[in-house]
């Protein structure tokens, strides 16, 4: 991972589209801004993780599934 | 415990093509969409007979589903406004292989005409990761009625094959 100190108002490259500007910093939270191509998705880490994880969750087991019980009448 | 792989054939014309794969298994990009009992369905990769998502439709969690595609997702869907789409969610299981979740976050959506799909991670923060499925409650902690208020409609024409309201 590469590590940068950035102050209020300084940005971040990324290869040519990716521009990530730094522009309030107010206690615990930065507000941060983000230029990308359309076709870049941004998330949250978070979100993006969180996703990964249950997909994982949901490719466990899937041999063993057993899903003739219990479905619900609509 | 040793998994038994069976092999089954899938013409090419029946295979849907994922260009970004799915969330966290970006490099398989090429799916079969199986049927198991009903309304389950199974993706299953054809690059790697490992991978493979049971799918269930937004109905089953009993509560209206409306999401909201943005420009670039239909982009990658290759989305026309005569295509034919369908949103699934991906199931996770329980211990003893009983269907236990959906993702309504980030549904797979399909476009049925195309035959590409992609997984697609939702603005919307009230559609949960993970909606507990429970035969008889549907999905716990989603508010429908905070839902309601904000509802918007996929104007442009697509068919969505969701059923479901509450």
């Amino acid at each position: 991972m590469l590590i940068l100190t950035r102050r209020m108002g300084e940005g971040i490259s990324i290869g040519p589209d990716v521009e990530i500007s730094v522009l309030e910093i107010s206690g615990e939270h930065v507000r941060i801004g983000i230029t990308a191509p359309k076709d870049v998705q941004v998330l949250r880490s978070e979100l993006r993780q969180e996703v990964v994880n249950e997909n994982r969750l949901a490719l466990r087991g899937v041999n063993r599934r057993n899903l003739g019980s219990g479905t619900p009448k609509d | 415990m040793e998994d038994s792989i069976e092999e089954i054939e899938v013409a090419d014309e029946e295979t849907l093509v994922f260009p970004r794969g799915i969330v966290g298994f970006e490099e398989h990009t090429r799916y079969a969409l199986l049927e198991l009992e009903q309304p389950y369905s199974l993706l299953q990769s054809t690059d790697d007979p490992h991978i493979g998502f049971v799918l269930a439709p937004p109905w089953l969690s009993k509560r209206l589903y409306t999401p909201v595609l943005t420009d670039e997702d239909r982009k990658l869907l290759e989305l026309n406004t005569d295509d034919s789409i369908d949103y699934l969610c991906i199931v996770t299981l329980s211990g003893d292989g009983q269907p236990e979740a959906l993702n309504m976050r980030a549904p797979v959506v399909i476009n049925r005409t195309k035959m590409i799909g992609a997984q697609v991670i939702l603005q919307d923060s009230r559609y949960p990761v993970r909606c507990p499925i429970a035969v008889s409650h549907g999905c716990e902690g989603y508010d429908e009625r905070e839902h309601r208020s904000n509802r918007q409609h996929n104007s442009r024409g697509t068919q969505v094959s969701d059923r479901g309201s509450c």
